[in-house]
């Protein structure tokens, strides 16, 4: 059975290798994929060097800020950026979205700008050219359209009927396609991805080689994995239609569904039940939660009012000259405080309304598989929401580390009355560079889990099709 | 032996019965005494099939679709010489050996089907009016490899339409009609004509 089924499979194999079609379809895959892979790359490549520069830049900027007032450099502020990995020109998943750069100053979260996608905060139809959108919707198309041939087509020219009569089991005959088929369309993936990799590999990335190899070996896996789904049902379905249209229609249909229809349809959807704001509109949602807080800049506001009677008794002074610090500093820092919190939640509503979104779009993973490959492979490129959250934290949480070292030194270095604290270099070097630890690979798994577990639930379905016994309809 | 009949007498379905592809509702299938429906991989690894148009894989070559097909019948051939030798047999021109299968003609490709059988070593032939669509000449050759190879010992079953060809190769003959075998004849010492005959006679019953 086993010695069977190689010969079958072998020779499956090597009818794909001398068939025009095959070799035609496998070099267009490729040339699509890597003309997409070539601009991808260049402007990340562009994108990589200009961010480094202008990394450096702003640090100087910051640096070389004239002496003044702590607080009004806080206003003056900085920008981080979003650090370009290699495999972002493999999947640039929601980047175009979200943006790359933020600029960080005192009582503003922002929203990221630098994005090409404008005045949207969707997350919808993403990286629609990338190399990894294109290898998940055609690797797959490929599998079906092979299938068709090798088994449809076997069945209608009595080819198939000669392997019976030969002593070939429907089940071998079946699995040997899959596994000669595989073979083929599991040369074209790893000739597509290695070839994505390996220009990838090019592209001045932050992240370490050893990183850049587990992300990229794993996105090949669940290509991998995705194109063996797609070829086992394929086989699986072409082999019990009776009529050749039928599994070829079915099979189509599934393709088109999970791939463009059902992700447009849903995200449709999703923005209408998860309306996102705009960037404007979170700063609105923000002010309205500000309302509630302290104001620094306004000594004269109610609730400063309060606070400052508060310090005056805690400290057990009358006025706030005989104060051992400077009032403006301190509440300065707790209305920052406050505002950093509204921010959170105003964010943090954001975000939340994002993955929402991004569970409704993955429910197309359930038609075919598409969507959920395509989850993964944005996990594991570090392009997906996960990682772009973990980000905009670290910019938000080095944002209050900037505002109050800056609101601090003023408490710490009270003046006496009508005379201004002014700062210079020493103090802005206290704040250190923006630096960023790029979560790693098991943050990574756990952004895709979820579509990890449906791929391996398509899997199970894949292999249940294949191992399933079928009837050959040959006695016609 | 040959099978005659008209259209939907039974021809195919007789030997899609030996084959296994069909279940019979009453009675059994016999090849060397062993019941097909209960053992159909024992008795088809004895069967070789030719089918009224043999499909070969159009991107292999006639040599390599007969070394596929002989090793997909459990057959490990002894090397390419011994796979030339079963093409020469059956009067594939050699120059064809190393062609792609898709320039074949009908009768190369029937050529090919009888090889396998040989390589096979099958013990019976089933063939599905392999005659049909064959240019006269190419026909004649057919039936002269088919009478070499059953003078060699091999069991030959042919269903057919051409009651000339019949009386020529086959030492008996069978006429169907609708299901049922109605008449059973040696065919020596029968003219063609003679059976022509017989076989509208039944036709016509």
């Amino acid at each position: 059975m086993i010695a069977r089924i190689a010969h079958i499979a072998r020779h499956e194999l090597r009818c794909q290798l001398r068939d025009g079609r095959f070799v035609a379809a496998a070099a267009l895959i490729l040339v699509i994929v890597l003309a997409a892979l070539a601009s991808s790359a260049v402007s990340r490549a562009q994108a990589s060097l200009e961010r480094s520069q202008a990394r450096a830049h702003v640090r100087e900027l910051w640096l070389g800020q004239e002496p003044t007032n702590p607080h009004s450099a806080t206003h003056y502020g900085t920008y981080v950026f979003k650090p370009v990995t290699r495999l972002s020109a493999f999947d640039t998943g929601i980047d175009p979205y979200t943006g790359v750069v933020v600029q960080l100053e005192s009582h503003v979260q922002r929203e990221f700008a630098e994005r090409p996608v404008r005045d949207s905060a969707s997350l919808g139809r993403l990286g629609e050219s990338g190399p990894g959108f294109l290898l998940c919707a055609l690797l797959p198309l490929l599998a079906i359209f092979l299938a068709q041939g090798a088994v449809a087509g076997e069945r209608e020219s009595g080819l198939l009927r000669q392997n019976l009569a030969l002593g070939a089991s429907p089940r071998a005959w079946l699995l040997g396609k899959f596994l000669g088929l595989m073979g083929a369309l599991g040369l074209v993936t790893t000739l597509a991805v290695g070839a994505c990799v390996c220009a990838a590999a090019f592209v001045p990335g932050e992240e370490t080689l050893a990183e850049f190899l587990v992300r990229s070996s794993s996105i090949y896996a669940t290509i991998l994995l995705l194109v063996a789904v797609t070829a086992a049902l394929s086989v699986s379905i072409a082999a019990r239609c009776r009529g050749a249209r039928t599994a070829l229609a079915v099979l189509l249909s599934a393709w088109g569904l999970g791939t463009f229809l059902l992700p447009r349809a849903l995200n449709e959807v999703a923005e209408a039940l998860w309306a996102t704001p705009s960037a404007q509109g979170l700063e609105d949602q923000a002010h309205e939660l500000f309302s509630q807080g302290i104001d620094g800049h306004d000594p004269n506001d109610e609730r400063a009012q309060r606070r400052i009677a508060e310090l005056l008794a805690a400290n057990g002074v009358g006025s706030v000259e005989e104060l051992p610090f400077d009032i403006g500093g301190v509440l300065m820092q707790e209305g920052e405080e406050y505002q950093a919190r509204a921010y959170a939640a105003v964010f943090g509503n954001l975000w939340s309304d994002w993955r929402a979104q991004n569970r409704l779009r993955d429910l197309a993973g359930l038609v075919w598989p598409f969507a959920a490959a395509r989850r993964v492979s944005m996990a594991f490129s570090g392009t997906d929401l996960e990682h772009h959250v973990d980000f905009a934290r670290a910019a938000e949480s080095y944002r209050g580390v900037l505002v109050k070292t800056m609101n601090m030194a003023i408490a710490n270095n009270k003046r006496p009355a009508g005379e201004r604290y002014v700062a210079g270099r020493e103090l802005w070097e206290t704040v250190p560079d923006f630096s960023y630890r790029r979560p790693g690979f098991d943050f990574a798994l756990g952004a895709a889990s979820r579509a990890l577990a449906l791929l391996f639930v398509w899997a199970s379905l894949g292999l249940l099709a294949l191992l399933l016994p079928w009837r050959a309809e040959v006695a016609a | 032996m040959a099978l005659l009949g008209a259209n939907g007498a039974g021809k195919t379905t007789t030997l899609n019965l030996f084959l296994g592809f069909t279940q019979p509702t009453s009675g059994r299938a016999l090849v060397g005494g062993v019941e097909v429906a209960r053992q159909p991989a024992a008795t088809r690894s004895r069967l070789a099939y030719v089918p009224e148009v043999v499909a070969l894989y159009p991107h292999l070559t006639g040599l390599e679709n007969l070394d596929y097909f002989v090793r997909l019948g459990g057959r490990a051939p002894a090397g390419r010489g011994e796979l030339e030798q079963a093409l020469a047999a059956v009067g594939l021109p050699a120059e064809a050996f190393g062609r792609r299968a898709r320039t074949y003609s009908k009768g190369m490709r029937q050529k090919v089907a009888l090889a396998i059988a040989l390589a096979c070593r099958a013990e019976a032939l089933l063939l599905d009016e392999p005659l049909s669509g064959l240019d006269p000449a190419a026909a004649n050759d057919f039936v002269a490899t088919l009478r070499r190879a059953a003078s060699g010992g091999l069991a030959v079953l042919m269903a057919t339409h051409d009651v000339f060809r019949a009386k020529d190769c086959a030492a008996r003959v069978g006429i169907l009609k609708r299901g049922r075998l109605i008449e059973l004849r040696a065919t020596a010492g029968m003219s063609g004509a003679e059976l022509e005959r017989l076989y509208l006679d039944h036709m016509q019953a």
